[in-house]
């Protein structure tokens, strides 16, 4: 039942902490649950059970990621050798069936464009990505469960956030805005 | 204020997080700055593509990768097919070689009387029946009382036939010790012995005391030494039989996992003794490496297949099966062998929805329960009206210990009329009359109920604090008139104090039984399908949360001591 309930959740971190595959996520998802229930007893109620779950996720994560990573470049060299995908890496048909073709098709897109620029962010601005903005954890709660202050995760949050922006078109914030603003006073004047 | 220097807030402003100051101004500014409302926009169409993006299913194997991951070794081996036959041929060799043993051991005791070589051939498996049976020990001295071993006083009688029975068992343990050949020296024990009185004060030296002084539990010693010469000459692989016999406490080894985790990490942990070898189970979400389950599943598969050999017959002869258990197997119902009347119990328990939460604790932190925060639970449940708290048949076992000397003091304290009435109301009905089958059920109750009575303004007082700090030490139960605490308690109480109290469990490193705890936390407890309504209808507000089962709102707390684990010490 424990599972159960929570396999969903904790397999979907890990799929997105792990740079979507499928298998290295299979494994966190089983290391987390076999952490958790065999440390149950250290489980003292402070935070909701999958709070703690996730925190058991991130932490086995953070501790592995350079094995991980390992693994992940050895994996993607060896489909880019071999494939059509050899960019984007193998390509895991989840589409919804029920979903229009054409709309689905673009939110494939989109969808992949975006989660692969927030993959070629370092790990520590997409963790907090992936736990502030497809986990919906508070500052909070990710400064609790990656052990850094509040004032941390809004500064990484942020620089992940404008790196997203950047690779996926957004021009450089602002800019024009002050520059109009800088000629209007001097026009003024 | 410029697009520079409200930047950071702006990507951060959807998270409804900044400070008041920061959100007012980045307001503001989105109403005057159209690039700045772009980024934003911008921006949440990368998050919310990024939300869109599917994430695939989870691979239909991962439970089952967590379940075996969580198994105990000797369940994950015993996948295995090599292993299975492994343990299947270490199990039927057992068997097989403790039946020959015993046979051949009786014949070459002629002065013995029959009925003394039926107790001696039945004393090993009723010896292991007991341990697996009594998750808490049951009363050693009654055990051997009941095997016959301390009858008629606490020693054999001089020149008694059974004298020379201890006596040749001694010698054996003696041998080991040396070093010596056990046929020669049974032969030499039997020709040459002592008187039998000295046997029996040698025998009694030999033995290690148990922790509460008395004498180690009873068990057949050369048995055991045949067991462990044929298993060193038959089974397949060797090695590990002789790295277990370098020290027969991890012949267990042998026999069920070779490396069994610590106690918090499996269901629980319990010892038994088979042909005299101690052996170690383990429970994990139903499952059990028993040895005896094992042997009784060799059992089953041989009379499944067609085996000519009699497999059921032998294991009658060697007493490890009670009729009801043979029964069972027949019918393959294996999974039903009743380990413990107290299982029974609390099974019952919760057919009546009522919620157990079982504590398990290795017998060294047996004396936690003299500060244990139970007796403080047991007078607030009382202060407010609770329903009297019951006890297992263990407990009643315990407190008829008691009721003798200390006791008399507190119970004119009280007031006699508050025992009756307390023990009136002390366990429902089903597990009232479960509790002690063949016991009488007019057992005392515990004594703490006089301790607990509401009426006791100011011991209840004292405990209640004793509770908030959540340590009573020995003076409580001193004060209850305890010699020392009940093996198994059930109470009842809110969720609330429950929590309380696992949590001063665990903190203790007891083993709480996860799932439960899960369903405490979660608010929902699972009750059994076959609940009273009226206990459902009480606790609706709070249902579907596990399960879609309703919670209650009273639990019991079961605390389980095992035996010793010389493992973990």
């Amino acid at each position: 039942m424990l599972i159960e309930r929570h396999q969903q959740a904790v397999f979907g971190l890990a799929y997105r902490l792990c740079r979507g595959s499928v298998e290295d996520a299979a494994d966190l998802a089983q290391d987390t649950f076999v952490r958790a229930l065999r440390g149950i007893a250290s489980f003292r109620g402070d935070s909701s059970f999958a709070t703690w779950l996730h925190r058991i996720a991130v932490n086995l994560f953070l501790n592995r990621q350079e094995s991980l990573e390992t693994r992940r470049r050895r994996t993607q060299a060896s489909l880019c050798t071999s494939g059509p995908d050899c960019e984007d890496g193998a390509v895991i048909d989840v589409a919804d069936p029920a979903m229009d073709p054409a709309e689905r098709a673009a939110n494939e897109e989109e969808g992949a464009r975006a989660l692969k620029a927030l993959d070629e962010l370092s790990t520590e601005r997409r963790i907090v990505v992936v736990l502030c903005d497809l986990e919906g954890r508070s500052y909070e709660e990710i400064a609790q469960m990656l052990g850094i202050p509040v004032g941390t995760v809004r500064s990484r949050l942020f620089r992940a956030r404008e790196d997203l922006r950047q690779k996926l078109g957004g021009g450089s914030m602002g800019v024009d805005e002050e520059v109009r603003a800088r000629e209007g006073k001097g026009l003024k004047a | 204020m410029s697009c520079e220097t409200i930047r950071e807030w702006l990507l951060l402003y959807p998270d409804g997080q900044l400070a008041p100051e920061e959100l007012k101004a980045t307001r503001e500014h989105l109403e005057l700055c159209k690039s700045c409302r772009a980024a934003l926009a911008h921006w949440q169409e990368i998050k919310a593509s990024m939300q869109r993006a599917p994430v695939p299913p989870v691979p239909g194997n991962l439970r089952a990768r967590i379940e075996r991951e969580l198994e105990p070794p000797v369940l994950r081996s015993a996948g295995r097919p090599r292993d299975v036959l492994r343990i299947v041929r270490t199990a039927a060799l057992l068997a097989a070689a403790c039946l020959i043993v015993a046979v051949v051991w009786m014949k070459t005791q002629p002065s013995l009387p029959v009925s003394v070589e039926e107790e001696l051939a039945q004393a090993p498996a009723r010896h292991a029946r007991d341990d697996v049976s009594g998750i808490t020990g049951a009363d050693e001295s009654g055990r051997e009382a009941e095997l016959g071993i301390l009858e008629s006083g606490d020693r054999p009688q001089p020149g008694s036939l059974r004298a020379p029975v201890e006596e040749s068992t001694a010698k054996v343990v003696e041998g080991e010790e040396k070093g010596v050949q056990g046929d020669a020296l049974t032969k030499e024990t039997r020709t040459e012995g002592p008187p039998a009185e000295a046997a029996w004060e040698e025998h009694r030296e030999s033995k290690p005391l148990s922790k509460d002084g008395g004498e180690k539990e009873w068990v057949d010693e050369s048995a055991g030494e045949a067991v462990r010469e044929e298993l060193e000459r038959s089974v397949e692989d060797r090695k590990v039989v002789k790295d277990a016999l370098a020290d027969p406490r991890r012949l267990e080894n042998a026999l069920t996992w070779d490396d069994p985790a610590p106690v918090s990490e499996v269901g629980a942990l319990e010892d038994v003794s088979v042909f005299g070898i101690d052996a170690r189970t383990g429970f994990w979400e139903g499952q059990s490496s028993d040895p005896l389950l094992v042997l009784a599943d060799e059992v089953r598969r041989k009379l499944s297949a067609g085996s000519d050999l009699d497999v059921e017959r032998e294991l009658e002869e060697l007493g490890y099966l009670e009729e009801r258990d043979e029964n069972a197997l027949r019918e393959g119902r294996v999974d039903e062998l009743e380990r413990d009347q107290d299982s029974a119990a609390i099974a019952l328990l919760r057919d009546q929805g009522v919620r157990v939460i079982r504590v398990k604790a290795r017998s060294e932190q047996r004396a936690l329960l003299e500060e244990a925060p139970w007796r403080q639970l047991v007078s607030a449940a009382s202060s407010r009206g609770v329903e009297h708290l019951g006890s297992s048949r263990l407990l009643a076992e315990e407190t008829g210990k008691y009721q003798s000397a200390p006791s008399e003091k507190t119970e004119a304290a009280d007031g006699g009329s508050v025992r009756k009435e307390a023990q009136e109301k002390s366990l429902p009905a089903g597990a009232r009359s479960s509790a002690a089958p063949g016991r009488p059920e007019s057992a005392p109750p515990p004594p703490e109920l006089k301790k607990a009575h509401p009426d006791n303004q100011e011991t209840k007082s004292a405990e209640d604090k004793n509770a908030a700090t959540g340590a009573s030490g020995s003076k409580s139960a001193e004060s209850a008139g305890l010699e020392s605490p009940p093996k198994v308690v059930a109470l009842r109480a809110s969720p609330e104090e429950l929590e309380a109290i696992v949590r001063f469990w665990r903190e203790r490193g007891c083993l709480v039984q996860e799932s439960d705890l899960y369903a405490i936390l979660e608010g929902g407890p699972a009750v059994s399908p076959s609940a009273p309504k009226d206990r459902r209808s009480r606790s609706g507000d709070r249902a579907g949360s596990v399960d879609e089962q309703p919670a209650v709102d009273e639990i019991i707390l079961v605390i389980e001591f095992a035996p010793e684990s010389p493992k973990q010490q």
